[in-house]
């Protein structure tokens, strides 16, 4: 009784149910023998793995799908044991060096190199080479990328590597010109309506068409978020009824509130409030990037237009300094800071102007 | 009284320099040395010469001040230039006041020089009318009142003529007035503006005729004033006048008007004052006492400190000539400042005052001699005063004081030399008895010694004081010439219950608590004993300098113990101690023995100091403290450990076996004035104000004050304050101070160095420091604005701290950072801080962060055969929804659900332990709901699980530690741990095998996406075949 997320996941390229042509595409690729490097990207939730997968079965057979856990270990020059957790089959190893932190490079020249350079042993009936797969090829350090642009040249005979990333912008352009670029993007609303729609029906269910959209509405394109709304509205009610309220995720509902209370008061105690409250969201591995954003949206409802701009430009400045700098409360922090600063003098302007 | 206030003083050092403009001819100069009588009449022809001179300059200057009135600032300058020269050349002595024919000669002197000015503008002729008082009056147009400082210091001078001049307008001032109060406060500002750079110019060509005045004239003392005033008797005693000016206008300002604007405010007060402060005014004090007392009404109580909070600093800082007084004039006397003083901020007249040997306290009691007033003084502090009957004096007459009290003998000198008298004779009656015995007593000590532990006996002849004369002979370190030789010469240590007191009644008594069987009780809390009888050893710890070595030394004299020395400097390993101390320690002395002086053995002589033990550590000193627990456990003598840091990693155990004794350091009081006596009997003179910042700035380092001492002396110069500031010892303050002053409004005007000093205490932590506290601090205005404006900073301290740690390791950015991340928001923020500072919480976050993002990566390993996405999506995505499904069914369905949560467990791979870890990162607001799930279920649950029996397809890599955890979560649920334990083991080995599977390359596929219930069982079948 797996999710239905995970429970009516398509296997094969041809069982894919969006961008059919970047499906068909990608078979001649396979079938035509030879095969490059790729770089898969796009964002979350659009069927990057499973398109991967599809490729690899397609590639391989059905072996593919035998998979197993591994812990490998890896010394740093600073004698620091690493143990990282890879998955593989006979065909190919999934490894995500980012679980390593800043010693990925080692990562990924060891695991890469022991790949690389075993030869397949039945290669007339195999093909002659492994597949190497990288996830979060984006957060890979800049060491760790340089460390691969080399080795994917050199052992193109033995191995083949799949990067899967969300954006290509963090990735060394060196890499991405020995890549074949594949972007998988979100699939439309209407797209996902149709596989909730086809989903609930193999589930025995039926789903009224505008719950169908308004849950492919919130998900905002992330088919995997999509469908574990539809399952989770399964579960908080059935039959399903129109204006159902769709499950949020916890962490969603608390950035929502936060956002409510920068609003609703602007005082340094509140201020001191919301950083007990960034602190917690940041503590529960949330992405800052994403309460960032979150915040954002949030306070722009809120606010006058004459502000937006501002708000807008200070977020994007903050963002941005978020990336350079290391400790993401700061920013977040700074950010709320100005914009309270900014929303209580913008408030008190209109007061007086109203006297 | 504010602005009167502040150009009194200005107008009462003036006065030092202006007297008499018309003295300012050469012949003055030399007139000084001239004996007193010549020198009067000297003084009399030489003012009617040098009148005429006085009168062009004067006007040359004028003109010159007019043109100025555009540009000040210049100005200023050239001001205090005169005032510097003026000052140079007066050594005057007070007693040539005394004749009254000179101020009669000066009186006409001056008004007829001031005629002219007079025809130049009409408001200046005023003030012109007495110059020296000029200053004050043109306030005073805005003020109304003649300034009665300017009179204080007129009366001095010129006694009634000027008076006179004073009253005439304060008549002629009232109209004015009347006009101003029409015109709208602004006006009145800018008015006040201009006068203010009017004044000052004029003040610049004043100050410019009169600078050789004052070299002739210094302020009659009080006394002489009063003959003055008698003396003539047609005109009323300066003092009446002033009264009579003043009530007319007094009843004017208070109309209800004025009493809104902050500056007639603090006019009004004023009158009421001055009387009171005027210990020889006639006037009834009674008459301005009503005032005072009616306006503590609530709303004027708040109004007074809406006043308090807005009131501004001292506006004359730097303009007025601080006077200089004989030494320890000042002795004695005790003060309190209340309001603001024009002339030197709180701290600096705090320090004034001290360097004269006086006192300032910050409440009013009976023993305070003066309350010095500025101006918004405080109420309460006001009546108070004049309930306990203290004098009530002005800032001038603070000065005045000090000019004119004579030097006293410090009460240090004073208790130096009495002390050195008894020791004295002391001496000289020990001196015949005691040498014949000490003699045979060293010959037989120095065989019983062991060469490697020091046995140190300090025979009281050896380091007794000597007398004065002696010092200088013998080139021993003050530190040693003057240490300590019985208990009550401890500085500090003399209460009943100070350390030095608990170590003696706890030493004496040590023997007869062995004897009784008491046992040290261990934990501390209120149980422990107080007096540390049931323990065998003492710990005394306490910062460096401070006497925990003499202490102890001393106690054990003072009880007649011998006593055995360890200190850093000795080898103390475990074998060295086991070797050397503790044979010694087992026997008995035969030193007092065999020199006679007590012929029993006696078993307690012994006493083990073991100094430094907090330096115990490296390859040397390896095992000792272990040794030394050992030893104090079965030791037959008190041991006595002594260390810095009680807080000290090394020492925790060690404290375990030890009565705790902290020395505090002495306060500063203390130290200064057993530093005084020494200093006295070392012939150093030194001011106790220079002395209070030495030990100060050595942190109340008794050791280190005297070897700052006994430096300076070598230098042969007499120490002041700048040696002080030299002297400064390094002190490493926290963190936590660290954060504080950068914040803290009285560092507002420290240099940038020291503002990024700062930061460099402890540069890694302080910006953590900086931003968990600048929250809390209220800067005066525009919160928020500032808030955001530090924040940004703080960021981009952030930026520049990746720059340095970051790949780049840019370290010499480091100043840059202390810059953003402490300095500026420092800067913004500035302001009182509101509770107490708090240490960083990014620490203790940061480390739950990476706690559950470690949770979160093994549990997306986990899943991951049969998810997709990475730990993002899994921690964004998966985990709330699967924690709904873990847990609603044991909730709603209780003992049905279990069935649930144990495929979905599965189906994800999941162990137990990761269920309670995914449960707990995905819990907000504390809310558990594992706490709403019924323990029956709980246990239903658990039990089923551990059948279960789950195949993993991958190794638990802590198994030990999961197996360490699972037990104590077990534990609570059920019995059937045992068994758990036992399953989730052998799963472990059969993944071990699993995990090396890859070599082999014949693979056990774990499962299969959708079949992975089916196949459960098959994989368990084929594992255990295998292995």
């Amino acid at each position: 009784m797996s999710l239905w997320v995970d429970k009516y996941r398509p296997r094969s390229l041809g069982k894919l149910d969006y961008h059919e042509e970047q499906a068909n595409m990608l078979k001649k690729l396979v079938q035509s023998g030879d095969f490059p490097h790729m770089l898969v990207y796009g964002p979350n939730g659009a069927g990057k793995r499973t398109r991967i997968m599809a490729v690899l079965r397609e590639l391989y057979g059905h072996g593919v799908e035998k998979l197993r856990h591994e812990h490998q270990t890896f010394t740093t020059p600073s004698k620091k044991k690493l143990e990282i957790s890879t998955i593989a089959s006979n065909y190919h190893i999934e490894v995500n060096p980012s679980d390593a932190g800043i010693y990925d490079r080692v990562v990924i020249q060891d695991l890469i190199k022991t790949v690389a350079q075993t030869n397949q042993l039945e290669s007339s009936s195999q093909r002659e080479f492994k597949i190497v797969l990288i996830m979060e090829a984006d957060r890979l350090t800049k060491d760790a990328q340089h460390a691969l642009r080399r080795t994917m040249e050199k052992y193109m005979s033995t191995c083949r590597i799949i990067l899967c990333a969300n954006t290509t912008s963090k990735v060394i352009g060196a890499i991405r010109s020995r890549c074949l670029a594949v972007r998988v993007s979100s699939p439309t609303i209407e797209q996902i309506m149709i596989i909730l729609t086809f989903v609930c029906k193999k589930e025995g269910l039926s789903l009224p068409n505008e719950l169908a959209k308004r849950i492919a509405e919130y998900s905002q394109g992330n088919l995997r978020k999509a469908l574990l709304a539809c399952e989770a509205c399964r579960v908080q009610q059935y039959p399903f009824s129109d204006d159902q309220e769709i499950p949020k995720a916890d962490w969603e509902v608390y950035l929502k509130e936060t956002s409510s209370l920068i609003v609703e008061e602007q005082s340094p105690n509140r201020l001191l409030q919301i950083r007990e409250r960034l602190y917690e969201l940041l503590v529960h591995c949330i992405p800052p990037e994403m309460i960032m954003k979150k915040l954002l949206q949030e306070l722009m409802m809120n606010c006058d237009g004459t502000l937006k701009t501002g708000v807008i430009q200070a977020a994007a400045r903050f963002e941005h300094r978020m990336q350079k700098g290391q400790k993401p409360i700061y920013h977040l922090e700074a950010f709320v800071a100005y914009f309270m600063a900014m929303y209580k003098k913008f408030l008190e302007d209109g007061m007086t102007a109203d006297w | 009284m504010d602005i009167r206030k502040f150009f009194a003083p200005s107008s009462t050092s003036k006065d030092a320099n202006k007297k008499e403009p018309s003295k300012k001819t050469e012949s003055d100069v030399s007139e000084v040395k001239k004996p007193r009588g010549k020198r009067q009449n000297d003084r009399s022809q030489s003012k009617q010469k040098s009148q005429t001179v006085a009168v062009e300059e004067d006007i040359i200057l004028k003109t010159d001040s007019d043109s100025s009135m555009v540009k000040n600032a210049p100005k200023k300058g050239r001001r205090r230039k005169y005032g510097k020269k003026a000052q140079l050349g007066s050594p005057s002595s007070p007693e040539k006041r005394k004749e009254n024919v000179p101020i009669t000669n000066v009186m006409s002197n001056s008004e007829s020089e001031d005629d002219l000015p007079k025809v130049k503008k009409v408001r200046k002729g005023f003030i012109n009318s007495d110059d020296e008082t000029d200053a004050p009056t043109k306030k005073s147009k805005k003020k109304e009142k003649p300034a009665p400082k300017k009179i204080v210091s007129s009366e001095e001078f010129f006694g009634e003529d000027k008076i006179q001049i004073a009253g005439t307008k304060g008549v002629k001032e009232k109209p004015n007035k009347k006009k101003k109060e029409e015109k709208t406060t602004i006006e009145k500002r800018i008015e006040i503006d201009q006068e203010l750079h009017d004044d000052e110019d004029f003040m610049d060509t004043l100050d410019k005729l009169n600078k050789m005045e004052k070299e002739k004239v210094k302020k009659p003392s009080p006394a002489v004033v009063k003959t003055e005033t008698k003396t003539n008797a047609k005109t009323p005693s300066p003092k009446k006048v002033i009264k009579v000016v003043k009530s007319p206008t007094k009843a004017k300002t208070k109309t209800p008007k004025k009493d809104d604007s902050p500056l007639s405010i603090s006019k009004t007060p004023t009158p009421a004052k001055r009387p009171l402060t005027a210990p020889k005014s006639k006037t009834p004090t009674g008459e301005s006492a009503p005032n005072m007392v009616k306006t503590p009404s609530s709303a004027k109580r708040n109004l007074a400190y809406a006043k308090f909070k807005q009131r501004e600093g001292p506006r004359a800082v730097g303009q007025i000539e601080i006077p200089e007084g004989s030494e320890n004039c000042l002795e004695g006397l005790v003060f309190v400042v209340t309001g603001v003083l024009e002339g030197l901020e709180r701290d600096d007249a705090k320090h004034l005052v001290e360097r004269y040997g006086g006192k300032v306290t910050t409440s009013i009691s009976k023993r305070t001699s003066y309350l010095v007033m500025g101006r918004d003084p405080g109420a309460s502090k006001e009546e108070k005063a004049r309930k306990l009957g203290t004098k009530i004096i002005t800032e001038e007459e603070l000065y005045h004081l000090i000019k004119t009290l004579p030097g006293k003998k410090s009460k240090y000198e004073i208790a130096a030399e009495k002390e050195i008298k008894a020791e004295q004779d002391r001496d000289r009656k020990r001196n015949l008895t005691e040498k014949e015995s000490t003699v045979p007593a060293k010959k037989m000590r120095q065989m019983v010694e062991k060469p490697v532990v020091k046995v140190v006996e300090r025979e009281r002849a050896e380091t007794s004081h000597q007398t004065g004369a002696n010092y200088l002979d013998r080139g021993q370190l003050w530190v040693d010439k003057y240490k300590p030789t019985n208990m009550k010469q401890l500085i500090g240590q003399q209460g009943d219950k100070s350390c030095a007191r608990k170590l003696l009644n706890w030493l004496s008594s040590w023997h007869a608590n062995r004897a009784a069987g008491r046992k040290p009780i261990f934990g501390g809390g209120k149980w422990a004993d107080q007096d540390g009888g049931g323990y065998r050893a003492a710990l005394l710890s306490g910062p460096p300098g401070i006497g925990k070595t003499t202490m102890s030394v001393l106690v054990c004299k003072e009880l007649g113990y011998s006593f055995v020395e360890l200190n850093a400097s000795d080898s103390r390993s475990k074998k060295s101690i086991t070797e050397q101390v503790s044979e010694l320690l087992h026997c008995s002395s035969l030193s007092q023995w065999a020199s006679g002086k007590d012929n029993k053995v006696d078993k307690k002589e012994h006493v083990l100091l073991m100094d430094e033990v907090d330096g115990m550590s490296g390859n040397e000193d390896r095992g000792g403290m272990q040794q030394l627990i050992q030893l104090i456990k079965t030791t037959k003598v008190p041991i006595i450990c002594m260390a810095n840091d009680r807080n000290h990693p090394k020492l925790r155990t060690l404290a375990n076996y030890c009565f705790d004794l902290r020395v505090q350091r002495p306060r500063v009081e203390q130290i200064k004035s057993a530093i005084m006596t020494i200093a006295y009997k070392e012939g150093v003179k030194i001011a106790p104000n220079v002395l209070q910042d030495i030990i100060v700035s050595t942190n109340q380092d008794i050791r280190q004050v005297l070897h700052n001492l006994c430096l300076f002396s070598a230098g042969g110069d007499k120490p002041d304050e700048r040696e002080a500031v030299k002297s400064k010892k390094d002190i490493q303050i926290g963190a936590f101070d660290a954060c504080r002053k950068v914040f803290d409004p009285s560092c507002a005007s420290n240099s940038i160095q020291e503002k990024t000093s700062l930061f460099f205490y402890d540069y890694s932590i302080a910006p953590l420091f900086v931003h968990e506290n600048y929250i809390k601090v209220r800067p005066k205005d525009n919160h928020l604005m500032r808030l955001a404006k530090a924040a940004d900073s703080i960021a981009i301290g952030d930026v520049v701290d990746k720059k340095i740690r970051g790949s780049s390791g840019s370290w010499s950015l480091l100043p840059t950072q202390a810059i953003f991340a402490s300095l500026l928001p420092g800067e913004y923020m500035r302001g009182y801080m509101s509770g107490m500072i708090n240490f960083p919480q990014w620490l203790g976050r940061n480390s739950t962060n990476n706690k559950n993002k470690r949770i979160v990566s093994q549990l997306t390993g986990h899943m991951r055969l049969n998810t997709s996405g990475d730990r993002q999506a899994i921690n964004q995505d998966y985990l709330p929804v699967l924690r709904k499904r873990l847990t609603q069914p044991l909730i709603e369905k209780q003992n049905e659900g279990v069935k649930d949560v144990l495929t979905i467990l599965e189906d994800y791979h999941l162990t137990r332990e990761d269920m309670d870890s995914l449960l707990e990162i995905t819990q907000w607001d504390g809310i558990d709901p594992m706490k709403s799930i019924e323990s029956k279920t709980k246990a239903a649950f658990t039990r089923a699980f551990n059948k279960a029996n789950f195949v993993l397809p991958y190794a638990i890599v802590t198994a030990s530690k999961a197996k360490a955890k699972r037990a104590e979560v077990a534990a609570d649920d059920d019995y059937e741990t045992e068994l758990g334990e036992d399953n989730i083991e052998e799963s472990a080995e059969e993944d071990d095998i699993t995990k090396d599977a890859m070599i082999k390359k014949a693979k056990k596929p774990s499962s299969k996406k959708q079949e992975t219930k089916k196949t459960t069982e098959k994989k368990t079948t084929k594992k255990r075949g295998k292995s």
